[in-house]
C-alpha cells in the first residue's frame, strides 16, 4: 500500500482484524480514561500492545515500508500466539475503547499482510505508549540487525573448559558501563548487548524500533572515553534522556536494576570476585513509567519485547562465538498481585510460550527467574470457599485510602471452567449506595466478539461514572469479576472522587447456583509507590476484623487465621504461576548475622503460593536471601555508579543470587544434567540447603535454599557454589 | 571557649559571611554572625574574675615598686606579614580580604546587561544577564533534578553555609593540625562569595520559584540574586586552590590527581545540589563555577602560585551544567576564553600559604 492511497486504505479498514479488549482498556480509554495516566488521557501518537490469536500463526505477512505499525525485534520465524506491537494513532481521537479496538485491528491487518485469512477472536493487552522522542517511526516493519561483532579475543582467554554462557537481566535503571560488568581489566565490558527501551532514539540506528540500544563495542567506547566520570558517561551515551514524567532513574545513587543486576553478575575486586569472562550479558531497561502497577495495565508489550529481544541477541552471540545451544538465564525481578495465578495470564502465557519454544524447539537451555512477590502481609489477597456461602452470601471488606490519585481495583476469579450462574456481585460504597452484577454473559454483548461478558458503570448520585464492574469469561476458561473504582483525589480536581473507607463486596447466589468446587481467589492490584515515583497511589486492602494480624508476642502474624477470608498464603507474584519460571522466594537468616546459613526463616513480606489449591497453580521453588536477619533489612549490592553502594529489600533481590549460581552452573555442567533438569526449570540444578522443613516453611521457601555469594558481615562466610 | 568548638574556631570565621548574610558559622548556622565575632578574640571575663583580678594587682604591685631599672622594650616590625601570626582570625580573615579587595574592580554595561569584573585593572570575567526565557527553559531540567532530592537531601541541608567538611573529607585535614588550610579554605570562600554577590545584585536574576510554580524549593531561598550561583563560585574557588595544593605537595599527596579528579567532582556535587534543592537553575552554576575558576587562580597567583588568570565570557545558552563540559575550558553553550589577567603576589597571602605548607612537610 502506498501511504495517501485512500481508496486502499478504507478497503483495509473494512478489513481489519477484529480485536477483543478487557474491561481494563474498557475503563482506561473508556469512562475512566480522564483518570489513567497523562499517555493514555493526552491520546499518545505510539499505542503498544500484546497481541493474541487463539492459534499460533506466522507473524510475517506484509511487506514494505509501513509507516503505521511495526513489530520490535523478534525471534525466530516460530509461529507464535502472542506477539507484540506498536501502532500510530489515526488523527481522530481515540474515544472509546471501540475505536482503539479498530487502531489496533488496521495496524494488526497492515503487519500481518492482506494474504491472511480473518482471524477468529483475537484480542489484546494495551501497554503505555512509546514516547515520540523514543520511537524510530521512519523504520519498516521490523528492526534490522544490530551492528555487532564478537571479541575475537575472548575464546582464547576463557580456554576450553568453561562454555559462553548468557545472563539476561530485565529492569530498570542499569548501569550497563558498571565496572562491576567488566573483565578482570576494568576496560572490556560482558555487555554484549543493552537495550534502553525508553532512552531517545538515535536516528541512525535501526537495530529496535524505540529507545536505543548499545552494543559491547559502544560500551567499551564509552568506558575508555568517559570512564572517570560515569556521570559524563551516560548522559554523553543518551541513557538519561529517559525523563519524561521523572528524572532518569541513572542519576539515581540507587536503582532496582542497578541492585538486581549486580547481585546477578556484578564482579568486584573489592569483594574478591574475579569476573567470569565466559558469562556475557544482555541487559534490557523498561521505561521508567509511573505506572508500574497502578494503571490496571502495565508493561507487557515491553517486558515480550524484552524477552524476544534477550532471545534474538542470544543467537548472535552464540552464532558469533560459536556456541551450541547458547545456555541462558534470564532475571526478571518484577511482579503484580492480580492475574489468574494459574499461568493463563496473557503475559504468564506469552512468556510460556516463548520459553518453550526456546528449550523445545531451538533446543537451549533457558532459565526465567522470577521473584515470589513481597505481598505477604499486605492484606491484598482474600480467598472465598464453599463452606463461607452456606447462609447465601460471603462478604468482602475493601479498605480504600483518603488521598489516592489512581483508580483502585480488585479481582475476584472464578476456578478455571467454573459456570458461576446464579451468581452475583454486589459492591457497596461505605454510605450503603450499591451496584449489582450477576456473572453471566450479556445477551447484548454476545453479538461483539471477544470473550463473553458484562458490564455496569459505577456512578455517583451526579450521575457521573466513578467505576466500573465487569464480569468476564477470561480467554474463554475462568470467569473474573473485575472492580474497579475511581481515585479518592483525582488529578484533576474537577473530576468526581470516590468516597474513602470500606467499601463492601457482596457475593451472592440464588438456588440455580452451582456450589463452589474451588474457591473464589480475590487479589487486589498493587498500587503502592515504589521508589518514591510520585505515582500518588496509596494502597487499598482487605479490612478484615477477623484476621489477626499480631501474634501474642506482638509480633506480625505469618500465619493465616482459620476461616478468615484474607489470606497471607495465596499472595503469590500473579506473574510467577506459568510452567517455565523458576519462582524464588526471600529469606533472613533466623538467628542474627551468626547464625547457620542452615537456619534461615521467610522474610516476613515474601509472598507465596497455598499447600495445596487446584486454583494457585504454582508455588515457592527455591529462596535466597533478601534480609540479612530480622532487624538487618534488604541485602547490599552495587549503587548506580561503580563503588557505590545500595541496600534494597524484597524478594527482587533474593531471585538475583539464585540466576547467579545458576549461569554458573550453566558454564561448566554436562548436557545431560542441564537436559535433566530442565523439566523442574533447572531447579535441581541449584545447590543449598534441601534439609526438610515444616510444610508452612517449605510452601514459603520451596525446596532449596541457595546461599548469598556475598554479603558483609555474613559469618559464617557463604561457602563457594561449586559447579554441578 | 564555646565559639571555638570544633573546627568552628576557624569556620566560625566563615560567619564572617554575617556580614553580607551569605556563609555561616562551621557549615550548619545559616547566619552565624555571632560566631564571628568571637573568632579568635579573647573572651568576656565574668565579673568575679575581673574582681578577682583587680584584687591580685593591689596585693601584688608593690613589689615591682621601685628598685633597678625595668629595661626598654622592643618593636614589632613595621608593616609586616609575619605579624599576621599574631593577629586574631578574624582580623587576618578582615586583611586578606581587604588586601583582596583593594585590587577588585567591575564595570556594568547598562545596554547589553553585562558585569565585567576586573583585578589589578585587567579584566578577568565578563557575564551577560540571561534572557528571562533562557531561564523558563531551564526549568525542564530542574524538574529532572528535583527526583533527586530524596537522594540528596543530607547533602543539600549541611551544605546551606560553606561546605567545608566535605573538602575535609577528601583532604584528610584535621582540626589543630590544618588551622591554616582551613583559613585558606575559608577566606577563598569569603572572598568568592563577596565577588558573587556584587555579580549578582546587578544582573538581578531570579529565582527559580519565581519563575517556575511547580519548582516549590525544600529549603528557604536566600534574598539575593538566581545568578550566578554563589555556592558554585565558592565551591569552584576553593577547587580550584585545593587542587593546586595537592599539586604543589605532591610528596605528600602521592595520588594528588586523583585527589584532583575528586576535589573537582566534589565543586560539580555541591553546585548540583542547589539545584536539586530547587534554588539555582543549571545556568547559574555554570556562571559561578567560570567566576570561582578565576577567583581560586587570583587566591592562589596572590599566594605565589603562578601570575596569570585565564580570563572567560559567559553568555548563557540553555543547557544542564557538568564538569566534563566545565573542564573543557571554552564551549560551544556560552563560556569563550578572553585574554589573560596579570596578578602579583601579596604578603599576607603569601604569609598564610608559607603556614598551609608547614602543615604538610615532612621534615620536622
Amino acid at each position: 500500500m502506498t501511504a495517501g492511497d485512500i481508496q486502499t486504505e478504507d478497503a483495509q479498514r473494512l478489513d481489519q482484524i477484529r480485536i477483543y479488549l478487557s474491561p481494563y482498556e474498557k475503563w482506561n480509554f473508556g469512562e475512566g480514561k480522564c483518570y489513567s495516566f497523562p499517555a493514555i488521557r493526552h491520546d499518545a501518537e505510539f499505542i503498544t500492545a500484546l497481541a493474541e490469536f487463539p492459534e499460533p500463526r506466522s507473524k510475517l505477512g506484509a511487506s514494505g515500508q509501513s509507516r503505521r505499525a511495526w513489530y520490535p525485534t523478534l525471534w525466530s520465524d516460530y509461529k507464535l500466539s502472542f506477539v507484540p506491537f506498536v501502532v500510530r494513532k489515526p488523527l481522530e481521537p481515540i474515544k472509546n475503547v471501540e475505536v482503539l479496538a479498530k487502531t489496533l485491528g488496521v495496524g494488526l491487518r497492515e503487519l500481518l499482510g492482506p494474504g491472511v485469512d480473518k482471524i477468529e477472536r483475537a484480542r489484546a493487552r494495551i501497554a503505555f505508549p512509546v514516547q515520540p522522542r523514543a520511537m524510530h517511526s521512519k523504520q519498516g516493519q521490523k528492526p534490522s540487525g544490530p551492528d555487532w561483532q564478537p571479541d575475537a579475543g575472548l575464546p582464547g582467554r576463557i580456554g576450553t573448559e568453561r562454555r559462553i554462557t548468557i545472563l539476561a537481566v530485565i529492569d530498570d535503571g542499569l548501569p550497563f558501563a558498571h565496572r562491576n560488568f567488566r573483565d578482570a581489566s576494568g576496560t572490556r565490558t560482558r555487555v554484549e548487548f543493552c537495550w534502553l527501551q525508553a532512552a531517545d532514539a538515535l536516528e541512525q540506528q535501526a537495530s529496535v524500533l524505540f529507545g536505543r540500544e548499545y552494543v559491547r563495542s559502544e560500551i567499551d567506547k564509552y568506558i575508555t572515553q568517559y570512564g572517570d566520570d560515569e556521570d559524563t558517561l551516560y548522559r554523553m551515551a543518551g541513557a538519561t534522556s529517559d525523563a519524561d514524567e521523572l528524572g532518569s532513574l541513572i542519576d539515581r545513587h540507587a536503582t532496582h536494576g542497578a541492585h538486581v543486576m549486580d547481585l546477578a553478575t556484578g564482579y568486584a575486586p573489592e569483594r574478591d570476585e574475579i569476573p567470569p569472562e565466559e558469562i556475557r550479558i544482555i541487559a534490557v531497561q523498561l521505561p521508567n513509567t509511573i505506572a508500574w502497577d497502578t494503571s490496571g495495565f502495565g508493561k507487557d508489550m515491553y517486558m515480550l519485547s524484552a524477552l524476544h529481544y534477550i532471545f534474538e541477541r542470544a543467537d548472535r552471540i552464540a552464532a558469533g562465538y560459536g556456541i551450541d545451544r547458547a545456555r541462558l538465564v534470564i532475571n526478571f525481578s518484577y511482579g503484580f498481585s492480580g492475574g489468574r495465578h494459574d499461568g493463563g495470564t496473557e503475559l504468564e502465557a506469552a512468556l510460556d510460550e516463548l520459553v518453550t519454544l526456546r528449550r523445545k524447539e531451538a533446543k537451549s537451555p533457558t532459565a526465567l527467574i522470577l521473584p515470589a512477590g513481597n505481598t505477604f502481609l499486605d492484606r491484598l489477597h482474600a480467598r472465598v470457599r464453599e463452606e463461607d456461602l452456606k447462609t447465601g452470601e460471603a462478604k468482602l471488606y475493601w479498605r480504600i485510602q483518603p488521598n489516592d490519585r489512581t483508580p483502585s481495583y480488585l479481582e475476584l476469579w472464578f476456578a478455571c471452567g467454573f459456570d458461576p450462574k446464579g451468581y452475583t456481585i454486589e459492591l457497596y460504597d461505605p454510605r450503603g449506595r450499591h451496584e449489582t452484577i450477576s456473572v453471566t454473559p450479556d445477551e447484548e454483548m454476545k453479538k461483539n466478539e471477544g470473550d463473553p461478558r458484562r458490564e455496569v458503570s459505577l456512578r455517583n448520585e451526579g450521575g457521573k461514572p466513578i467505576g466500573q464492574i465487569s464480569a468476564d469469561y477470561h480467554r474463554r476458561d475462568c470467569w473474573r469479576v473485575l472492580l474497579i473504582v475511581a481515585p479518592t483525589e483525582p488529578d484533576d480536581q474537577t473530576l468526581p472522587g470516590i468516597e474513602a473507607g470500606k467499601w463492601t463486596i457482596v457475593i451472592k447466589r440464588d438456588g440455580t447456583a452451582a456450589p463452589l468446587d474451588r474457591p473464589i481467589e480475590c487479589w487486589i492490584q498493587r498500587s503502592a509507590d515504589p521508589e518514591s515515583l510520585r505515582s500518588g497511589s496509596r494502597q487499598s486492602y482487605f479490612d478484615h476484623l477477623d484476621d489477626i494480624r499480631y501474634s501474642d508476642q506482638g509480633d506480625l502474624k505469618e500465619t493465616d487465621t482459620d476461616n478468615c477470608a484474607v489470606r497471607r498464603f495465596g499472595s503469590l507474584n500473579g506473574l510467577a504461576t506459568g510452567t517455565t519460571a523458576l519462582v524464588v522466594a526471600g529469606y533472613r537468616l533466623a538467628n542474627g548475622l551468626g547464625s547457620s546459613l542452615k537456619e534461615v526463616r521467610p522474610a516476613r513480606y515474601s509472598s507465596a503460593g497455598t499447600e495445596s489449591t487446584s486454583q494457585i497453580a504454582r508455588g515457592i521453588d527455591c529462596a535466597s536471601m533478601s534480609d540479612r536477619s530480622r532487624v538487618l533489612p534488604g541485602t547490599w549490592a552495587a549503587g548506580v555508579r561503580s563503588g557505590s553502594l545500595s541496600l534494597v529489600q524484597g524478594t527482587s533481590t533474593a531471585a538475583p543470587f539464585v540466576a547467579r549460581q545458576l549461569v554458573t552452573t550453566f558454564v561448566t555442567a554436562t548436557d545431560e544434567a542441564v537436559a535433566t533438569a530442565e523439566g523442574h526449570n533447572y531447579l535441581g540444578l541449584l545447590c543449598g540447603d534441601t534439609s526438610p522443613q515444616d510444610p508452612q516453611t517449605t510452601t514459603r521457601l520451596g525446596a532449596v535454599r541457595v546461599e548469598p555469594h556475598w554479603q558483609p558481615g555474613l559469618d559464617p562466610k557463604p561457602s563457594k557454589v561449586s559447579s554441578a | 571557649m564555646s565559639q571555638m568548638g570544633g573546627f568552628g574556631g576557624f569556620g566560625g570565621f566563615g560567619g564572617f559571611g554575617g556580614f553580607g548574610g551569605f556563609g555561616g558559622a562551621g557549615n550548619l548556622n545559616v547566619t552565624g554572625l555571632g560566631s564571628f565575632l568571637g573568632a579568635g578574640a579573647d573572651p568576656a571575663y565574668d565579673p568575679l574574675l575581673v574582681q578577682g583580678l583587680q584584687i591580685t594587682e593591689q596585693a601584688i604591685t608593690h613589689v615591682a615598686n621601685g628598685g633597678a631599672e625595668p629595661g626598654h622594650p622592643q618593636e614589632l616590625r613595621f608593616s609586616s606579614a609575619g605579624n599576621m601570626g599574631l593577629w586574631a582570625d578574624w582580623v587576618r580573615a578582615s586583611l586578606y580580604l581587604t588586601d583582596f579587595m583593594r585590587d577588585f574592580n567591575w564595570s556594568v554595561g547598562g545596554h547589553d546587561k553585562c558585569v565585567s569584573l576586573s583585578y589589578g585593572g585587567d579584566s578577568f570575567y565578563t557575564v551577560h544577564r540571561p534572557d528571562i526565557g533562557v531561564f523558563e527553559r531551564q526549568l525542564k531540567l530542574m524538574r529532572n533534578y528535583l527526583d533527586q532530592r530524596p537522594d540528596r537531601t543530607p547533602e543539600i541541608l549541611t551544605q546551606l553555609g560553606f561546605p567545608t567538611p566535605y573538602f575535609v573529607m577528601l583532604l584528610g585535614l584535621q582540626t589543630g593540625t590544618n588551622n591554616h588550610t582551613f583559613e585558606l579554605i575559608t577566606i577563598t570562600q569569603v572572598i568568592a562569595a563577596h565577588v558573587a554577590m556584587v555579580v549578582k545584585h546587578h544582573l538581578a536574576c531570579r529565582r527559580p520559584d519565581r519563575i517556575g510554580h511547580q519548582v516549590m524549593p525544600m529549603i528557604p531561598t536566600p534574598a539575593h540574586g538566581s545568578f550566578p550561583s554563589a555556592h558554585a563560585t565558592e565551591a569552584f574557588a576553593v577547587a580550584e586552590v585545593l587542587n593546586g595544593l595537592v599539586e604543589f605537595q605532591s610528596g605528600h599527596y602521592g595520588d594528588y590527581k586523583k585527589r584532583q579528579a575528586l576535589i573537582s567532582k566534589l565543586a560539580e556535587r555541591i553546585a548540583v545540589n542547589r539545584t536539586v534543592a530547587g534554588l539555582h537553575f543549571p545556568i547559574d552554576s555554570w556562571a559561578g563555577a567560570v567566576l570561582g575558576r578565576a577567583i581560586g587562580q587570583i587566591v592562589l597567583a596572590k599566594c605565589g602560585r603562578g601570575d596569570e588568570v585565564q580570563g572567560y565570557s559567559y553568555d548563557a545558552h540553555d543547557a544542564d551544567f557538568s564538569l566534563a563540559e566545565f573542564a573543557k575550558g571554552a564551549n560551544d553553550i556560552g563560556v569563550k576564553k578572553v585574554d589573560p589577567c596579570s596578578v602579583s603576589s601579596s604578603d599576607l597571602f603569601r604569609w598564610l600559604w608559607d603556614r598551609v605548607c608547614d602543615e604538610y612537610t615532612f621534615a620536622r
